[in-house]
């Protein structure tokens, strides 16, 4: 019986055209999101696009998604019966509960598995699609497909099926089922934002019911080559969550079962519900009977009155929705954790100043709104309909605005409250975190008004479409297309905000500089979408279902008369506006400036790279001094330079051209996060001694020909005036950089490049194949000398010296390298002179806004913080650890170079800091608004102050060759000194948070290395090498061979490369002085650290503890220690291990709350080799946990089992 | 006062709900006959200007429907066969809904109307109650009341009694009779009893066409001397039927008793039938299906 009645189901199911348009969508939906090279789920770099994990990857994001399928096929089997009305007679047969219910859950279960197999055939069909690029693509697995859907995806539709269909049959609510699947969703974001934080992640990884945490959990370490062959096991938290929530999922259907009433129905449903009685008391005497008036008004025309009441109407009809209450409890909720958890991330925490609430409000609470505006607009479009009511009120002489303007408004009030609420709860959070600074004309300006404008549009939309799709889901179904297809469309190279509904240049908010000029621009595009809206509004009143039924194309027929008169009046001017407003942005963004896509950047830097690169052999004069003059007229926004280069022939042969190069408006995706390089235009551009004999005008490229060629040693200038200007606005990348308050650019920005540009060109292999460009762009080989002869930042300069003379408006406070030789105030403008006094490399900055300073000495040097004047939070601290670097760096290293150390704030439109000569430039989001007041965070500031005061000797002393292992001497170096710093500062507890911290985000970055890892020696563009790795390394060769001895290696290459020109020093210069301090048995370390890429796996196996005779404890402590050596894509050979490793006995656990320096009853190096090993030590107090390696300082994939608690053993 | 001029109307599917339907309504109230499907809700719609007819043309004084809706439905009261209410909503602010729909711009004149019909159909004690609460009469209640929003001079009530108990009914139709005095109400319905208590005119309609339109008195008066009725058992009705223009059977105590339509004595154990409009209403739906 069973197996009929899911037959019966299945194939009612099959029949319904909703299983073949939802199969259709996820097949579509699966295809583009497969296809496209810019979103790659799960794959890239050497993982191929149809490896197993980047299928298990895709399909189980999809899986998230089937809560869809699920709620549309399952969870209303049973309800179908009451809805129906047929459910009496079917619970009257002799069909026993138990087939009547997992008949058709089985039936609708097996439904929705056959809409799911469309996601892996989606897949399996995008890489096997001619124009997807063979370089991505891996050998056909079909058995892949096969495990992933039925191993990995199955079970969690089961979970999910199992699930919404109890809710719904014991419920009996659709309703509380649609809500409860949103739930969901929202609380599923949760956990993927809040809970993917470390310390939550095993707690998330066997309690995500979607699998997806747990999945990542067993596969998060994988190498590509693991990644490419491999089939995630289900193993470890994986298996658990798995065990979990398939037990879970039988036993709600068990529930169901039980509790199932076959009476229950329609009727038992209703019963609860007596009619009214009549006869209730009587508060108030019924009126006199008696002639009722005329209605007053002309119903046609338009009326404060009968809108406020008609608003009121559905404004009620909306709060009053107990779906209303739960869906803004949930946007609500989620919004709060959000904005509690704002700026905080493992390591640091923000103060909530309110641009950073306003961010996390604009990010968090957009999309539930969103669907809640898309949701009403149909709720209400429809109410009439689906309450079955629109005979009596179609048959009313109102207007047809009475229909649709009320309904706009009372959308418009719902989003306006709320945009409220929302405010309050931010004001709620500052409050309780003790952040009294309530900007509240920012809350308006900056968010409430722009927000609730831009929910609008889309609940006129929402109106609009509902007009034209005649079902309610399916127009909120269109209403989520339009949304999606705006997001991808913006990925596939579609970026004008002119055609993306309610799109508008961004506005990035800033302390500092406020909204700038960005709202201005915004504007613009805000004026034409509200024209646009208010054409969708009265075509919305023109197509407005009257009547019986009112096909889409009957109204259509009607349209133009309905047009006449004020409506079609409406439409003429609003579409003027839109033209107008439409022509003048164009105007703006394609004839002021060039319209360019991220696209255009990317096809630019690859004509470049053909153009170019080919000239790069010719040798150029290098750069040794600098005089520039730069006006900056910030509010223009505009900057023009003058300036003069002397250059010279550093070579031994004479040279007969000079090569120069200047910016072009690019957009960059770095690791520091997008970057957007301004154009600059050449003004006048002379090399004194030649003659300009080719010039290459699209990529900002002339060749100069000396008419003598230039003798070696002979020195000549070249003088440059360029502007970097903004007229008007553009459809995105609006001049961040020269702004009203918080000028930030660099010598790069302003001024000419002798030769090719290395820094810009193209590294990702999959867009260089696509462009036509060899697989990879990458430096010499460590091997190949050639790259000896240029330093990593530019091969036009060695050591320079600058002059440079700024001017902005009067009240900003300008910074340029090195000295203030004098500044004045001169024709309402401000006017400063910088000259360096020791050489410095050709890459500094110019800043200028209205700050704040604070200034100290440290020796003969200054200090200084320039500081937006309400960011005075950190500027102590941040001077502290300037002094704490500098007295270790000068002690340890050699002495600072400068007579000042600047910080100095620049607005959040970037989020980092970098180390210019002598100068700072430290991001308002990165540090200025840090809490450090937080015991159990790493304390941020000092460590970034420390790493950037770090580079003025690893990278302004010392600066490695442009060859592989470029930034080993400098980010690794850098890192190395902080971590000294914190350690001098806070101890060894502060640094192994950090270590732990490290180890995670390099385990993480290599498994999605883009061009295959190296050893640390050969570095290339690799962030979680040269940081996370070098800082590792670094740290542990201090461990074992003394912090004197590495230093002492430090000193001797400071001393031997320091403020030298080529060649420049490689990663082995700083490896063979290593080697030089190091003793016999630390050589092999210093090859696995440094020239292998070498994993460890250590771990406790068992442990035992026996009270000795004389009180101690002895502890005896099973460890397991392997070597691995791996290769470019993560494949791992096994190597002999010999070597010193620390034991620890502990009565907390390390890195926990409550572990201090006391909780250390043991702690030594213990000789170890390959394979088990017992080791027996003698402590003085009762142990609690022991560990191998027990602070993580060895590379080791799992690091979490160095440490056991003797309790679980 | 109403004039329908060869109203069809086809719908998308391809059904022909109205077949050149033409009718004259005076005012007072016109009962709308018709067995289920036969175009009375079509026609209804397309007074109540909700539905276009495919052609024709409808006049209510001097008032083009199809060229002018909104001037009718100044001027209309409807209450459709079927109809919902919102949820959470209680019968006074609902209402108040609607007769800011009908034009009561003011707060204080929508007060008035509102408390007025709410007294004057009986919902006053109730009227801060949900109406999802509401039993079927006291909806049907409602509904009139809010038909009655704005004076209406023509009023459509489609199947207003369908499953109301015979005491809601009764209520319900004292109360359309009290309104009828001066304006148009047509009342649909295919409960010939209601049209022969209330109405001075009616139209029959049947399969989309309007086969007979009088007054009950005169239609029934047609009839005078041709019916004839025979109380019969149940297996002799085969052999009646093949015999005579059987227009209606009922059960009466067990036994069938059989309405025949003839000129002349049908025979055995027949007696002459007082005629009602019953009698026509069936008369005219067996005429149609014999010629069928």
């Amino acid at each position: 019986m069973l197996s009929q009645v899911a037959r019966f189901e299945l194939r009612y199911q099959l029949a319904s055209p909703i299983f073949w348009i939802t199969s259709l969508i996820f097949l579509v939906l699966t295809w583009t999101l497969a296809i496209s090279d810019d979103l790659r789920i799960g794959w890239g770099g050497y993982v191929a696009r149809n490896a197993p994990y980047a299928t298990a990857t895709m399909c189980m994001v999809m899986a998230i998604f089937a809560i869809f399928i699920v709620v549309a096929f399952v969870s209303n089997v049973i309800l179908r019966d009451d809805e129906s009305g047929f459910g009496p007679i079917i619970r009257s047969t002799r069909l026993s509960r138990f087939d009547y219910l997992f008949g058709r859950f089985s039936g609708a279960f097996a439904a929705s598995c056959l809409v799911f197999l469309t996601v892996p055939l989606a897949t399996l069909v995008a890489a096997m699609m001619p124009w997807v690029d063979p370089g991505t693509v891996g050998p056909f697995r079909p058995g892949a497909y096969i495990y992933v859907y039925l191993v990995l995806c199955v079970p969690t539709l089961f979970v999910l099926a199992a699930s919404f269909f109890t809710l719904a049959t014991l419920t009996r609510s659709m309703l509380a089922t649609y809500v409860v699947a949103i739930v969901v969703l929202m609380l599923y974001l949760l956990t993927t934002t809040y809970f993917a934080r470390a310390e939550f992640a095993d707690m998330a990884a066997v309690l995500d019911p979607f699998g997806l945490s747990g999945f990542r959990s067993v596969t998060q370490h994988w190498t590509p080559a693991e990644r490419n062959t491999l089939l995630p096991p289900i193993a470890d938290r994986f298996l658990q969550n798995r065990i979990l929530w398939l037990a879970i999922a039988f036993a709600l259907l068990a529930i169901t079962w039980r509790t199932f009433n076959r009476q229950a129905g329609s009727e038992a449903k209703h019963s609860n519900k007596k009619p009214a009685e009549e006869k209730v008391e009587i508060a108030r005497p019924a009126p006199a009977a008696g002639p009722l008036p005329r209605p007053s008004q002309d119903t046609q025309s338009l009326g404060w009155g009968p809108l406020a009441a008609l608003t009121k109407f559905d404004v009620l009809s909306v709060v009053r929705s107990p779906a209303f209450i739960v869906l803004l409890g949930i946007a609500f909720m989620n919004t709060v954790v959000g904005l509690w958890y704002a700026g905080e991330d493992s390591v640091s925490i923000n103060r909530p100043v309110t641009r950073i609430m306003i961010k996390t409000l604009i990010e968090q609470f957009t999309l539930m709104p969103l669907i809640i505006a898309a949701y009403y607009a149909g709720e209400l479009v429809w109410r009439d309909r689906e309450r079955r009511i629109n005979e009596i009120v179609d048959a009313t002489p109102s207007a047809d605005w009475a229909f649709v303007a009320p309904k706009i408004v009372a959308i418009a009030i719902v989003l306006f409250s709320m945009a409220l609420i929302s405010v309050g709860a931010a004001l709620c959070v500052q409050i309780f975190k003790g952040y009294f600074d309530f900007e509240l004309g920012h809350y308006v300006t900056w968010y409430v008004l722009p927000w609730l404008l831009n929910m609008v549009l889309y609940a006129v939309l929402a109106v609009f479409i509902q007009m034209l799709v005649p079902h309610k889901f399916g127009g909120l179904l269109v209403v989520l297309l339009v949304l999606v297809a705006q997001l991808s469309l913006s990925k596939l190279g579609f970026e004008n905000n002119l055609y993306h509904f309610a799109g508008h240049s961004p506005v990035p908010l800033s302390d500092m500089n406020g909204q700038g000029e960005f709202a201005r621009y915004a504007a613009w595009y805000r004026l034409y979408w509200t024209a646009f809206a208010a054409i969708l509004a009265v075509l919305a009143y023109a197509l407005w279902r009257r009547g019986a039924s009112s096909p889409l194309k009957g109204r259509l027929q009607r349209l133009p008369s309905r047009l006449k008169g004020p409506a079609g009046w409406s439409i003429a001017s609003a579409a003027a506006v839109m033209v107008a407003v439409g022509g003048y942005i164009f105007y703006n963004t394609n004839v002021l400036n060039e319209f360019r896509t991220f696209n255009d950047s990317t096809a630019w830097l690859a004509e470049y790279e053909k153009q170019i690169l080919q000239l790069d052999s010719v040798v150029q004069p290098r750069i040794v001094d600098i005089k520039l003059n730069v006006d900056i007229y910030p509010n223009d926004p505009k900057v023009v330079t003058r300036g003069h280069y002397v250059v010279e022939n550093k070579t031994d042969a004479p040279m007969k051209e000079v090569h120069v190069g200047w910016p072009r408006a690019i957009e960059l995706k770095l690791f520091l996060g997008p970057i957007v390089v301004g154009e600059l235009h050449m003004q006048s551009l002379n090399v004194r001694g030649a003659r300009m004999t080719r010039e290459l005008p699209d990529l900002n490229y002339r060749i100069y020909t000396f008419d003598e060629p230039l003798a070696p040693g002979q020195r000549t200038e070249i003088h440059f005036e360029t502007v970097r200007e903004q007229i008007g606005f553009r459809n995105s990348n609006n001049e961040m950089r020269v702004v009203a308050n918080g000028t930030f650019i660099d010598n790069w920005q302003i001024s000419p490049l002798l030769g090719a540009n290395r820094l810009i060109l193209l590294q990702d292999r999959t867009v260089r194949r696509k462009l036509g460009l060899p697989d990879e762009i990458r430096p010499p080989k460590l091997e190949d000398d050639s790259g000896r002869a240029h330093h990593y930042l530019r091969h036009d300069s060695d050591w320079i010296n600058a002059d440079v003379t700024v001017s902005s408006v009067a009240d900003h406070v300008i910074v340029a390298p090195g000295r203030q030789v004098w500044t004045k105030v001169e024709g309402g403008r401000r006017i400063s002179n910088f000259k360096t006094e020791s050489p410095i490399q050709n890459l500094f900055s110019i800043q200028a806004a209205r700050y704040a300073v604070k200034e100290e000495k440290w020796n003969d040097v200054s200090l200084a913080v320039f500081y937006h004047p309400p960011h005075v939070y950190n500027v102590d601290r941040m001077l502290k650890a300037m002094k704490a670097s500098l007295e270790y760096y000068s002690e340890n290293f050699s002495p600072y170079q400068f007579h000042q150390l600047r910080v100095v704030e620049f607005p959040a439109y970037s989020n980092f800091a970098q180390a210019f000569p002598g100068t700072v430039p430290y991001s308002e989001a990165a540090g200025f608004i840090f809490d450090a007041t937080k015991p159990d965070r790493i304390d941020h500031i000092t460590y970034v102050t420390a790493h950037e005061t770090g580079h003025q000797w690893w990278a302004h002393q010392v600066i490695g060759a442009d060859m592989q292992g470029q930034t080993v001497l400098s980010e690794t170096l850098a890192q190395y000194s902080a971590l000294m710093v914190m350690e001098k500062m806070y101890g060894i507890a502060e640094i192994r948070r950090f270590l732990k911290a490290s180890l995670e985000s390099y385990l993480r970055g290599r498994a999605s290395d883009l061009i295959g890892e190296v050893p640390l020696e050969r570095v290339e563009n690799q962030a979680h090498i040269r940081y996370q790795k070098g800082g590792l390394v670094m740290y542990l060769l201090k461990d074992v061979m003394g912090e004197e001895a590495v230093n002492r290696a430090l000193r001797a290459l400071i001393e031997d490369y320091a403020f030298k020109p080529a060649p420049y020093p490689t990663s082995r210069d700083l490896i063979q002085r290593l080697r030089a301090e190091a003793a016999p048995e630390h050589q092999q370390l210093i090859s696995d650290l440094f020239e292998k890429i070498t994993l460890y796996d250590l771990k406790v196996t068992g442990g035992r503890t026996t009270r000795l005779a004389n009180g101690k404890w002895n502890v005896a402590i099973d460890v397991e220690a392997r070597k691995l050596y791996a290769d470019e894509k993560g494949a791992e050979t096994e190597a002999s291990l010999e070597d010193a490793i620390d034991i620890g006995v502990f009565t907390a656990e390390p890195g926990k709350p409550g572990f201090t320096e006391d909780a250390v009853l043991y702690l030594q190096r213990h000789a170890v080799s390959s394979g088990k090993h017992t080791l027996n030590v003698v402590v003085d107090r009762e142990p609690k946990f022991i560990g191998f390696d027990p602070y993580n300082k060895y590379v080791d994939r799992y690091p979490e089992d160095n440490l056991r608690s003797l309790a679980d053993l | 006062m109403l004039h329908i001029e060869n109203i069809s109307h086809v719908y998308p599917n391809g059904t022909r709900a109205l077949d050149a339907v033409s009718l004259e309504v005076p005012p007072g109230m016109f009962g709308l006959l018709g067995p289920n499907g036969a175009g009375k809700s079509s026609l209804m719609r397309c007074i109540a200007t909700l539905q276009t007819p495919t052609s024709g043309a409808i006049r209510f004084d001097d008032i083009d429907v199809l060229a002018n809706p909104e001037a009718l439905r100044r001027t209309l009261g409807y209450l459709p066969q079927d109809f919902g209410v919102y949820p959470r909503v209680s019968a006074y602010e609902m209402l108040d809904h609607i007769a800011v729909l009908k034009g009561y711009a003011a707060r204080g004149e929508r007060r008035t109307v509102v408390e007025g019909l709410l007294n004057q159909v009986n919902l006053w004690s109730v009227r801060n109650k949900a109406l999802a609460g509401f039993s079927g009469g006291m909806r049907q209640r409602f509904g009139i009341a809010q038909a009655l929003i704005g004076q209406p001079r023509l009023i459509i009530v489609d199947e207003p009694t369908a499953g109301l108990d015979p005491e809601e009914s009764n209520r319900f139709l004292n109360l359309l009779a009290e309104i009828a005095e001066s304006t148009v109400v047509i009342l649909s319905t295919h409960i010939v009893q209601d049209v022969a208590n209330l109405c001075p005119r009616t139209g029959m309609l049947v399969g989309g066409k309007i086969v007979r339109v009088g007054a009950p008195l005169d239609l029934i008066a047609d009839l005078r001397g041709r019916i004839w009725q025979k109380t019969v058992d149940k297996r002799q009705l085969e052999a009646h039927r093949a015999h005579h223009d059987v227009i209606a059977t009922r059960l009466s105590s067990g036994r069938t008793v059989i309405h025949v339509l003839s000129d002349s004595h049908p025979g055995d154990g027949f007696v002459t039938a007082e005629g009602s409009l019953e009698d026509v209403y069936f008369s005219t739906l067996s005429s149609l299906r014999r010629a069928a």
